[in-house]
């Protein structure tokens, strides 16, 4: 039973999505049907948001635990409470305050001011190592590897206005390389995946697939 | 030891070069002209055919780590919906996209942080700011199903159900575009399961320029256009006039590709150099035996 209702339950409800998917009906049976699939929608959508309350007491649990057994790195919980609690409290006055939360003028300085200056600097020193890793790694050591090289200079030059300077129809040719080499390989990826995709779902269905049950797979 | 040594100083120098790439362009304040490409003339001529007053759903599916990349693309797309006079339906199914919709008003119309969005002229008229719809691909089928209300507040708690811009908007057959800022997952690919194919709707993206590879694919037939990274956005900014952070930063992102391929260059020839020496050793060496 344990295992049984929880499978009885995701194939109705997955047979019910699909149904009402491809099935639109204007009375009767096929019209409740498409009530029900939009009362569940909805259900995920109200879930969906509660879930990110569940997320803070997740994290303040793992967190206080750092804290109170002195974890290495436990002062950065710390921080994180601090930077955590007081975005809870800007935004909660700002949506008394103003009546919206991201409009209001303390958080927007906030979310401005640390927040994307800091995701900018984390994202930015990127093109630090990559400037490192081309110089050290990318050799031209095997066929395959002298392919991605060129492959890869002529994007990088076709990209920016530069290529343009030295050859006026760079671009076309990185044109080129995107729009057919890439695609071909970019579209069997993606019809693999799309296969791959169907049968978990259809496996997930039939209750072969037990991942969605949890860890002890129901 | 002394080869740890010459890595650690050709990797300081290394990042000091890169460094000087980035700041000395955008602080000179370097322009250098460019074409543009027909991925991001296609969104650019499916917005010039729409009339004045359809539909457009903007979703903002990016976070502060990719702002400049799609920041510069929201301003200038925003500005071109703006000049056709469509009405523009503003979402995020990223928490984090509602800050770059604020944003992205604020820098279209010119106001300050203290200045509401919604004591606009044309706000719920011409534009609307939604907020955050949870859900992820499940939110994005509803907001198909009832575009309008698919909540009831806007991001300022204004009713949706009395604003003027949602008149004749039921669902997603009363959209004419969507574009999607997206830098993953729910994005531009979910939208297009959801609501682009399902209600036929024409549609549209704008990515970083790392993930611009993987939705080639769609073009032209289910994106009509992808503008693919700063690039992306400085052609757009191109194409509608309006100079911003994507053209601005196009001569850095020139001078640090240029410094990376002369890296390369150079690394390789450093391994062919390296490679023959210890072909040279061992002929010798074998040759000795």
């Amino acid at each position: 039973m344990k295992r049984t209702l929880p499978l009885a339950i995701l194939f109705i409800t997955g047979m019910w999505m699909i149904f009402s998917f491809y099935i639109k009906g204007e009375a009767g049976f096929f019209k409740y049907l498409d009530q029900g699939a939009e009362w569940l929608k909805d259900w995920v959508m109200i879930m969906g948001a509660f879930a990110i309350g569940i997320g803070v007491i997740n994290v303040s649990r793992i967190h206080i635990h750092n804290i109170l057994r002195k974890r290495p790195g436990w002062y950065n919980s710390v921080f994180l409470f601090i930077a955590m609690f007081v975005f809870i409290i800007v935004g909660f006055y700002e949506w008394w305050k103003e009546g919206t939360v991201t409009g209001g003028p303390i958080f927007q300085g906030l979310y401005n001011y640390i927040i994307v200056p800091l995701s900018a600097t984390m994202f930015s020193m990127l093109a630090f190592y990559i400037a490192s890793a081309a110089y050290r790694a990318f050799r031209a050591r095997t066929m395959e590897a002298v392919v991605l090289l060129v492959a890869a200079t002529l994007v990088m030059l076709g990209r920016v206005p530069l290529g343009e300077k030295i050859w006026a129809d760079f671009p076309l040719l990185t044109d080129w390389i995107m729009a057919v080499p890439n695609k071909a390989g970019m579209r069997g990826i993606l019809i693999a995946a799309t296969i791959g995709v169907l049968s978990l779902g259809i496996r997930t269905l039939m209750g072969r697939e037990r991942g969605v049950l949890g860890p002890t797979g129901g | 030891m002394a080869a740890e040594i010459q890595i650690e100083w050709s990797r300081r120098i290394l990042y000091i070069l890169v460094f000087a790439a980035v700041i000395f362009p955008l602080v000179m304040g370097w322009e250098m002209s460019m074409k543009v490409s027909p991925h991001t003339k296609g969104l650019y001529d499916a917005i010039e055919k729409l009339e004045p007053g359809d539909v457009v759903i903007l979703s903002f599916d990016y976070d502060a780590s990719t702002y400049v990349e799609q920041f510069p693309q929201s301003v200038a797309i925003w500005e071109h919906l703006r000049r056709k006079d469509a009405r523009i339906i503003a979402v995020a199914f990223w928490l984090q996209g509602v800050p770059w919709i604020e944003n992205t008003i604020r820098e279209v119309y010119g106001l300050n942080k203290t200045e509401p969005v919604d004591e606009l002229p044309d706000y719920g008229k011409k534009f609307v700011n939604i907020g955050w719809i949870p859900g992820g691909e499940v939110g994005m089928a509803r907001l198909g199903e009832n575009v309008a209300g698919i909540k009831e507040q806007d991001n300022y708690g204004n009713m949706l159900k009395d604003m003027p811009i949602f008149e004749g908007v039921k669902d997603a057959h009363d959209v004419k575009l969507i574009v999607s800022f997206s830098s993953g997952t729910p994005g531009a690919e979910e939208l297009l399961r959801q609501i682009g194919v399902p209600y036929n709707v024409t549609m549209g993206t704008a990515v970083t320029a790392v993930s611009a590879p993987g939705f080639y694919p769609y073009y032209p037939k289910y994106f009509v256009g992808i503008l693919g990274g700063l690039r992306g956005a400085a052609e757009y900014e191109l194409l509608v006039e309006r100079k911003g952070l994507g053209m601005a930063g196009m001569v850095a992102q020139s001078f640090v590709h240029g410094l990376i391929i002369i890296f390369i260059v150079i690394g390789n020839i450093q391994y062919l150099l390296e490679r023959r020496r210890q072909e040279e050793e061992r002929r010798r060496e074998s040759g000795g035996a």
